[in-house]
Formats: C-alpha cells, sequence, structure tokens
C-alpha cells in the first residue's frame, strides 16, 4: 500500500502546488487520479515513487518512507511509472535495449535480465518490435515499449501519467488493453488523467482541484457528486446523460457505466422485452 | 539530492553533445573550413552548462563522431578525422566549452559584454589548437593557415557570438527552476 | 536518422563480427588514409571494392549512400585547384588539381570506412562496443558508464532535435518568415528560431532525467546484452585491417611512392 499523509509540496520556493494531501493507493486497486491541468496531479504522481519528496507530510510505499535515502532504489523499483510523453522515458537504441535498461540498473545477473526482457515483451505484445529502433514507432507503440521498461522491474504498483495522450484511437485502445490487462494479472495501477471517460472501469476515484484532493470513491459516487457540481470536472456524456434522465425522474441505474450497461437500463425504460 | 542533479547533469551534456552534432549538419560548406553551427552550440554549452559539463558534451559529441557516427562537418566520421586537418578544432571544442563556462561562471548573471567575451575566449581556445593541427597536417606555415582556416569563419563566427549571447540571455532562467 | 549507411540487417562476414573490431578496423583505416599518400588511396579502395560482397552491400548502395556527400568532395576539389597557388580563380596549376584529387578521394575514402562500419553494425552495437573498449579506462577512475549512457542519449535526442528543427522552420515558412532586410532582423529571426528549439529539448531533458532516474540507473557501468567474446573471425579481420595499415605505411614511407 501506499499512503501519503499530510503531503504539502512546492517547487523551489514558489507557491503549494500540492496541500496537505492525504491519499492511499491500495493494493490490487485500480486508482483514478483526475482533475483539470494544473492541479497537482502530475506533481502528486511523482510523490509516489519518490522522485518528489514533500516539504511536510509522509509518503510511504509498503512500509518504506521515500526519507529515506536508502530505501529509494526498493521503491522505485516497487512503482513503476510512465510518463505522458513516451519520447522522454526511452534511452535505448533499440526496444530490447531500452526495456533491458531497469533490470540493468539494479545489477541483475545477464540471465535474469535476458529472463526479464522477454517476459516483458510478451506481457506488452511487442516482441515483434525487439530490434527496431524507437524512432520508427508509433506513439502507441512507444507507449508500451515505456510499459515493458517499466514492467521489466517488476513493480507491485503502476503509475500512468496521461496514457492515452497524444495517441490515435488504435493506440488508445491498445493502451489502455494493456493496462487493465496488467490490472487483472494483479498489478496496482494509477491512472492519471484529465479525462473521466476513460475512467468509468476504476475501483475507485480520485478528484484533485487547485492541490487538494476534493473527491473519492467508487466512480458512480464521484460522478454523482460531479453532478452536483462538487467538482471542477464534468462527469464523461454517458453518465450525463444517465444522471440527467435520473434527474427528470426516469428510474435510470446510474452505478453503469458502459455502453452496454448503459443500453440496458434505458432500454428498460423503453418497455423492454 | 545530489544523485538526481548528477543525472540531470549527464542527459544536459548528453543533449548539448547532439546539438553540436545537429549543429554540424546544418553546414555550409566554404573554403577550406565549412561554416557550421557547431560552435554555436559549443559557446551555448560552456556558457548554460558551465565548465564541466560543457566540456563533457564535446567529449560525448567527439566519442560519437569517433565510433564512426557522422557527426562531424560534412558528415564526416572517425577517428581519423581527429587526426586530419580539421581534427584541431575538435579538440578545441572541448577546451572552448570548459574556457566559456567557466568564464561566465564568474559573473552570476553575466551581461551581454561578458558573454561574448567568455565565448570569444572560448573561440580562441578552439581556433589555436584548430590552426596548429592544420599547420602541422596540412603542411602549412602560421600565414597561410590563417588565411584559410581563420579569417574566412571570423564574420560567420562574430554572428554566431552574438547570436549566442542572446539566446543565453534568453534562455537561462530555465536553469533557474 | 544517421545520414549515411543507414544500417541494414545482413547476413554478411562484415555483420557478424564484434563491434568492437570494427570500430578499431576504422580507426585504423582512417589514419591510413589521412597519413597514406596516394598508394594509401588507392590500396584503401581496391580493398574496399573487394570487401564489397563480405560486407553484403552493392557498389550501387554505397555510391548512393555517397550520394549526398560528392558534391562536398566537388567543392573540395574545386577549393584546392582554384585556390590552391597564384591568383584565385584563374591561375589553375596541375599540382593544385593533383591537390584538389587527393584531398577529393581522401575524403570520400574517409566516407566510405564510415559507410562499410555503419552499414554492418547497428548503433546500439556501435555503442555497446565503445563502452567496452573503454572499459580499462575505469581503472584510471573514467566513468565509463556514465560516458556510455550520454552517448547513448545524445544519439537518442538526435533525430528528435532534427526533427523539431524541421517542425518550427516549417512553421516559421508557413507564417512567412522572411529572411531578407538587415544583420539585426536576420538575427531576430535566428534567435526566434533556435529558442523554441531549445526550450522544448530542456524540457525533454528534464523528462528523460526523472524517467531515467525512476528506472534507477546508479552511474553503474552495466553489463551489455551483447557480451559476446571475440572470435577468431574477429581476430583475423584485425590482422588483415593491421597488416594492410603496416603494408600502406610501409609502402608509403619507405619506397619513393607519392
Amino acid at each position: 500500500m501506499i499512503v501519503l499523509e499530510g503531503v504539502t509540496f512546492s517547487y523551489d520556493g514558489g507557491p503549494p502546488v500540492l496541500k496537505d494531501v492525504d491519499l492511499s493507493v491500495g493494493e490490487g486497486e485500480y486508482l483514478g487520479l483526475a482533475g483539470p491541468n494544473g492541479c497537482g496531479k502530475t506533481t502528486l504522481a511523482m510523490h509516489l515513487n519518490g522522485l518528489l519528496r514533500p516539504r511536510a507530510g509522509t509518503v510511504t510505499v509498503d512500509g518504506l518512507s521515500v526519507a529515506d535515502p536508502s530505501s529509494l532504489r526498493k521503491i522505485r523499483a516497487l512503482v513503476g511509472m510512465v510518463f505522458q510523453d513516451p519520447d522522454s522515458q526511452i534511452v535505448g537504441m533499440t526496444v530490447e535495449e531500452d526495456v533491458a535498461f531497469g533490470p540493468l540498473n539494479l545489477g541483475l545477473p545477464p540471465r535474469e535480465v535476458r529472463r526479464r526482457l522477454e517476459e516483458s515483451l510478451e506481457q506488452v505484445g511487442i516482441a515483434h518490435l525487439r530490434r527496431r529502433s524507437p524512432h520508427t514507432l508509433s506513439g502507441g507503440e512507444k507507449r508500451l515499449v515505456a510499459v515493458a521498461g517499466v514492467l521489466a522491474m517488476r513493480p507491485r504498483y503502476i503509475v500512468f501519467d496521461e496514457p492515452a495522450a497524444f495517441l490515435d484511437q488504435a493506440g488508445r485502445a491498445l493502451v489502455l488493453g494493456v493496462m487493465n490487462r496488467l490490472h487483472r494479472e494483479g498489478i496496482t495501477i494509477v491512472h492519471i488523467t484529465h479525462d473521466l471517460a476513460d475512467l468509468v472501469a476504476a475501483d475507485r476515484l480520485v478528484v484533485m482541484e487547485a492541490g487538494t484532493v476534493t473527491l473519492q470513491g467508487p466512480p458512480p459516487e464521484v460522478f454523482g457528486a460531479l453532478m452536483e457540481g462538487e467538482g471542477p470536472l464534468a462527469p464523461p456524456p454517458l453518465a450525463r446523460l444517465l444522471w440527467g434522465l435520473k434527474r427528470d425522474g426516469f428510474p435510470v441505474r446510474t452505478d453503469v457505466l458502459t455502453v452496454d450497461g448503459a443500453r440496458l437500463t434505458i432500454g428498460a425504460l423503453l418497455g423492454g422485452r | 539530492m545530489k544523485g538526481e542533479g548528477n543525472l540531470r547533469g549527464l542527459v544536459y551534456a548528453a543533449l548539448f553533445g547532439a546539438l553540436t552534432a545537429v549543429g554540424a549538419y546544418i553546414a555550409i560548406p566554404m573554403p577550406p573550413v565549412p561554416i557550421t553551427m557547431q560552435t554555436f552550440f559549443v559557446s551555448l554549452a560552456g556558457a548554460l552548462l558551465g565548465g564541466v559539463l560543457g566540456a563533457m558534451s564535446q567529449v560525448v559529441y567527439l566519442l560519437m563522431g569517433v565510433i564512426g557516427l557522422p557527426v562531424f562537418a560534412g558528415g564526416k566520421a572517425g577517428f581519423g578525422v581527429l587526426l586530419g586537418p580539421t581534427g584541431g578544432y575538435l579538440f578545441g571544442f572541448i577546451l572552448g566549452a570548459y574556457v566559456t563556462g567557466r568564464l561566465t561562471a564568474m559573473r552570476k548573471e553575466a551581461g551581454l559584454w561578458w558573454l561574448m567575451g567568455a565565448m570569444l575566449a572560448g573561440y580562441v581556445f578552439i581556433y589555436v589548437p584548430g590552426l596548429l593541427q592544420l599547420m602541422a597536417v596540412a603542411n602549412l606555415d602560421l600565414g597561410r593557415a590563417v588565411a584559410v582556416g581563420l579569417v574566412p569563419t571570423i564574420p560567420g563566427g562574430v554572428v554566431k557570438i552574438v547570436l549566442a549571447a542572446l539566446v543565453v540571455r534568453k534562455v537561462r532562467g530555465y536553469f533557474k527552476t | 536518422m544517421l545520414r549515411f549507411g543507414d544500417y541494414t540487417p545482413r547476413d554478411s562476414l562484415l555483420h557478424g563480427l564484434d563491434a568492437r573490431v570494427k570500430i578499431a578496423a576504422s580507426a585504423i583505416l582512417s589514419v591510413v588514409a589521412l597519413t597514406g599518400g596516394w598508394s594509401g588511396l588507392a590500396a584503401l579502395t581496391i580493398a574496399g571494392a573487394l570487401s564489397l560482397r563480405g560486407a553484403g552491400l552493392s557498389f550501387k548502395e554505397v555510391l548512393g549512400a555517397m550520394k549526398p556527400l560528392l558534391f562536398f568532395a566537388f567543392l573540395l576539389f574545386t577549393m584546392h585547384a582554384f585556390f590552391h597557388e597564384g591568383r584565385p580563380l584563374i591561375d589553375v596549376t596541375g599540382a593544385g588539381v593533383l591537390a584538389g584529387l587527393y584531398t577529393a578521394w581522401q575524403y570520400l575514402a574517409l566516407v566510405a570506412v564510415g559507410i562499410f562500419l555503419t552499414a554492418t553494425t547497428p548503433p546500439s552495437e556501435l555503442v555497446a562496443g565503445l563502452g567496452r573498449l573503454l572499459r580499462p579506462l575505469e581503472r584510471w577512475g573514467v566513468p565509463v558508464g556514465d560516458i556510455s549512457f550520454m552517448v547513448a542519449v545524445s544519439l537518442r535526442f538526435i533525430p528528435l532535435l532534427l526533427g523539431e528543427y524541421e517542425r518550427l522552420r516549417a512553421a516559421r515558412a508557413a507564417r512567412g518568415a522572411d529572411w531578407e532586410g538587415g544583420v539585426a532582423k536576420r538575427l531576430g529571426l535566428a534567435v526566434g528560431l533556435v529558442i523554441p528549439l531549445l526550450l522544448g529539448a530542456f524540457r525533454r531533458a528534464d523528462d528523460l532525467a526523472v524517467a531515467v532516474e525512476a528506472r534507477g540507473y546508479g552511474h553503474r557501468a552495466p553489463s551489455s546484452l551483447r557480451g559476446g567474446e571475440m572470435g577468431s573471425p574477429d581476430r583475423r579481420f584485425l590482422a588483415a585491417v593491421a597488416s594492410l595499415a603496416l603494408v600502406v605505411i610501409v609502402l608509403h614511407h619507405a619506397l619513393p611512392l607519392p
């Protein structure tokens, strides 16, 4: 479990970007972290594996504190991060070189490095790209290379910062699909985005605004609160439709947020069979 | 925090090595020494990264060329270039970046003239080794070497120094954060 | 990305050799090109032609890779032919023409050595080879791991920077950037092109540093994926190249050959 308590942070003497944030990430959950641009989501993300350390408050990962320099390497192996711009993350000159980068840095013996390389490439489905040069890949493929590189560290948690950014539809589907698969395989996912439509299947949503957490809970609950205007974002169109109908007095369910679920509940309303 | 700063420095040094390579790509061949934007980025590397990292960026640049990548002016590569007529300039890049960096660092917020002076000094340390090696390898006396390896680059050099100094002033604020 | 002799995977003798040997060989051969005189260039050209098959390259491919640089070679030639002695552009002497031919040939020979190297060796192996060649220096405190890392990152940056530069230039051209006019105006335009390039690059560098930190970079010289040892083909190749160099040096310096 990752626990943040009273975390306050500002960059180099500037205004506070995070104000007294309390947050926990449970093992195995799919946590969505959303908020408008500038609310501090990325800054918060970088606290999850000790890339940034809070000015006040504590951050612990499975009991290890980020304030303890000797724990940092272990923490970084536990919490992987996939950044927004894959070009800023890929250092290798071929896909396999990049994916092997992490394990090599851990000082693992060559056979173990090779094993993790193979497994990560398979897990993400990019084994056929292994000899390719990164700049010849598409945006989605690059993102997957970054994911594989993180996976090779065998993390327990993976934080994705705007994983669908800069991708076309095919790329998005690819990446989101891999994220869901990893979650099913037991990895804790923290999905950061400003687009709530990507988070309908999350276990829990956290909404941030101006450096603080304003809403927390399962998506239907959070969407409901957002519909009441309690937060800075609008829920995805489907949720708005269902809530709108509910407000208008129609007996629709608002806890199923997929297209199929909505179809069923609206279909029932229209005098179903 | 120290380790992190170190890593950031390495990445920046790598970046400026790449910029120098890109600068060589934008080369205008003129007798006998091509006018390139390499020295422009050498000055920038020194002024923005400081002496040590600036010099390291040029070491990285040279290494890329040595292992065979066509990053030297004119698309050349290989260890042989370092031993050839233009090799002295390449070694000079390392010195020039270092000198520019050390001089720039002597002032907290170096003004335009100080920057240009520091870069000019850097250029001296590029051209002296350059000319010496040119003389030795191409069998020229000092007069001809200067006429061939320095004079044609002066107008371009002046422009580059002014440009570099202006750019440094606009961009160094970024390094404060 | 790399301007000539882009690597194409093939099943040739040269492709299979250890990168360290190839780097060392190209270093030796470029020294030959620069110090071997006419006989050196001739020897290199003949050896090159004979090695085409061993490298899995066709003459047309090598020529094609040289094409963008032929203009520069021509420029070198004219520069020497027309500026060598006497009045520039007017006095064309035989010595000048010879000097021009020599310089142009030398340049192309160097380029050809580079083509053979980069066409038969993927950049990742070049960097790894460099790292291994430098390994002995660790004894004297040289941070070989950091250096290999920087070279690899630098190589990653080059295509990104070139792409950014093209994008910015196209954007400026679309907005009608006018390069006529006084020096001050042109300087302003140049500054306006360089600054966004740099700022974008800095942002990327920061992100990369963070990402690499997150993946546990620890200044350790990591073992490479390709940890192969040198085999007899490698040794024989190196011996062949060294012999060639030796022969050329002897011929050039001991005998009155040009």
